[in-house]
C-alpha cells in the first residue's frame, strides 16, 4: 500500500517539490447517492497542490459528502476519486493528510498533551510537540482531560490532530464553528502560513466571508453541483447583484428580461423589480429605451440574499443530504 | 529499494499501533468504574473467599470436582473480570463510534482494524 515516498534519501522539502507536479484532488464524473437522495451529481474537479480551497455551500449542497469522498470515509456510487494521485485510502495511509472532520468526539479519558502525542506517532514525518500545541494555542492546556475542554478548546485539539502529522494536503469541515472571533483568526493566520509554505488546504464552510478572505479560489456547490468556481472575486462579481425597482404600468416582462445584466424579472401589476448582475448598463439602457417609469430604485441585494440567489437553484424543494 | 520501503512501512505501522495501545491502556486504568468492577473485585473476592474467610467453612486446598478450591475460584473471578471488561469495552467501542472519534481515527495512518484489542 505505502509507496515509496518515505525515502530516507529524501529531505521533506525535496518530497514537496516532487509533489507538486501531482494533482491533490481529482473527481471525475463522481455521484454519490444516499438512498433517493443525491448528495453529489457527477462532479468533475480538480485540485492543484498548493491552491487554498473553499467548498462553499448552504447546508445540505455536498460539501461533507465531497470531502468524506477525497478522504475514503465514503465511496462514489459512480466516477473515480483520486487524492494525490492515489486512491483516497493510499493517501490516508501515506500519511499526507491531514484533516479535521465535523463535529467528532474525542475519547473521554485522555489528556490532551497524550492526544496530540498519539496522533503525532501514527505520522512518518510530525511536527514536534511543542510547536502542535503552540500553533494550534493549546501550550498552557496539555495536561487537561479532553472532557474538561471548552468547545472552542475542544475545536483546536481537533485541528491540532489535523496538523500533527506536518501533513501536504489539509482538508477541514467546517473546522471554525465554536470557534470564538480570536481563536477563528489565530486559526486562518495560521492556516495562510501553512499554504505559504505550499501546503494544499481545502476547507468546507457556509461563511461567505470566511472563504473570500482565506481562499484563493471558492467552489460554490448547490444540490452536488458545481454552480460556481473561481477567485473570491469572480464569485463576488456573480453574485453582487443589484436589484431595480421601478412603477410602469403595462410593463411586458419579456422586453425588461431582454436588458443588459439583467437576470431575472419580477412584475406585480405596476411594480416591476429586476434582478441585475450590470445595475449602471440596465439602468443606462432603461433610460434609452424611454419607458414611462417612476420612483427608479437601485439596491445592492445582500451579500447573504445574493449567495442565495446563486445556490437556489429552482428545484429547490428536493431535499439533498449532507 | 521496495522492500526497505515494505520494511519502513511496517516499522510505520507497529509504531502507530503501539501508540494506540498505549493511549487506550492509559484511558481505561483512568476509567475508575472499570477499574473497580474488572480489577478490584475479583482480586477482593478472590482472596476474601480463599485466605481470609476460608479458615471456618472451607479448607483452600479443598477439593471441589478434583480441582482444589482456590484454584476453582480464581478461575470463575478470572471469568468475571473477562467478561466484564468484554462488555464495558463494548460500550466503550459504541460510543467512541457515536461520537465521530472511530471516524477521526480512519483519516490517520493508523492501520484500519476491526476494533483495537486494547479498548476492551
Amino acid at each position: 500500500m505505502v509507496t515509496s515516498i518515505h525515502s530516507p534519501t529524501l529531505s521533506a522539502v525535496e518530497q514537496r517539490g516532487r509533489a507538486s507536479t501531482a494533482t491533490a484532488v481529482r473527481f471525475e464524473g463522481v455521484t454519490r447517492r444516499f438512498g433517493e437522495i443525491v448528495a453529489l451529481d457527477g462532479l468533475d474537479l480538480t485540485i492543484d497542490v498548493g491552491e487554498t480551497v473553499a467548498l462553499l455551500g448552504p447546508n445540505g449542497a455536498g460539501k461533507s459528502t465531497a470531502i468524506g469522498l477525497m478522504l475514503g470515509l465514503l465511496t462514489p456510487t459512480s466516477g473515480t476519486v483520486m487524492t494525490l494521485g492515489m486512491t483516497p485510502r493510499e493517501a490516508i495511509a501515506s500519511g499526507r493528510i491531514g484533516s479535521m472532520l465535523q463535529q467528532t468526539g474525542l475519547p473521554t479519558g485522555a489528556r490532551v498533551g497524550e492526544l496530540v502525542a498519539f496522533a503525532r506517532q501514527l505520522y512518518p514525518h510530525p511536527l514536534g510537540q511543542t510547536t502542535v500545541l503552540e500553533r494550534a494555542g493549546l501550550a498552557g492546556l496539555a495536561g487537561r482531560p479532553v472532557e474538561n475542554l471548552s468547545g472552542g478548546e475542544t475545536q483546536r485539539l481537533r485541528f491540532a490532530i489535523a496538523i500533527a502529522g506536518d501533513p501536504d494536503v489539509v482538508f477541514l469541515d467546517e473546522p471554525t464553528v465554536a470557534m470564538d472571533v480570536e481563536t477563528r483568526r489565530a486559526f486562518w493566520a495560521d492556516m495562510s502560513r501553512s499554504a505559504a509554505d505550499g501546503r494544499t488546504i481545502l476547507f468546507a464552510t457556509h461563511y461567505l466571508e470566511e472563504a473570500d478572505q482565506v481562499a484563493d479560489r471558492i467552489i460554490v456547490l448547490d444540490h452536488g453541483r458545481i454552480v460556481a468556481d473561481g477567485t473570491g472575486r469572480s464569485i463576488r462579481g456573480r453574485i453582487s447583484a443589484r436589484t431595480i425597482r421601478f412603477d410602469l404600468t403595462d410593463a411586458d416582462p419579456a422586453t425588461l428580461a431582454r436588458l443588459p445584466g439583467v437576470t431575472e424579472v419580477e412584475v406585480h401589476r405596476q411594480a416591476v423589480r429586476l434582478t441585475s448582475t450590470d445595475a449602471d448598463a440596465t439602468v443606462r439602457a432603461l433610460s434609452r429605451a424611454d419607458l414611462p417609469i417612476r420612483d427608479l430604485e437601485v439596491t445592492r441585494a445582500d451579500l447573504e440574499a445574493a449567495f442565495l440567489a446563486l445556490t437556489s437553484a429552482p428545484d429547490t424543494t428536493k431535499e439533498s443530504a449532507r | 529499494m521496495t522492500t526497505l520501503a515494505a520494511a519502513s512501512a511496517s516499522i510505520d505501522s507497529l509504531r502507530s499501533l503501539r501508540a494506540f495501545v498505549a493511549i487506550e491502556l492509559r484511558r481505561t486504568l483512568r476509567n475508575r468504574r472499570y477499574v473497580m468492577f474488572a480489577i478490584a473485585f475479583p482480586v477482593v473476592f478472590y482472596l476474601l473467599y480463599t485466605g481470609i474467610l476460608s479458615g471456618a467453612s472451607a479448607d483452600p486446598t479443598a477439593l471441589v470436582d478434583g480441582i482444589q478450591w482456590r484454584t476453582y475460584f480464581m478461575v470463575s473471578m478470572a471469568s468475571y473480570a473477562a467478561i466484564v471488561a468484554a462488555l464495558s469495552g463494548a460500550v466503550v467501542i459504541a460510543r467512541e463510534r457515536e461520537s465521530g472519534w472511530t471516524r477521526q481515527l480512519r483519516v490517520t495512518p493508523l492501520p484500519p482494524m476491526p476494533t483495537s484489542p486494547a479498548s476492551s
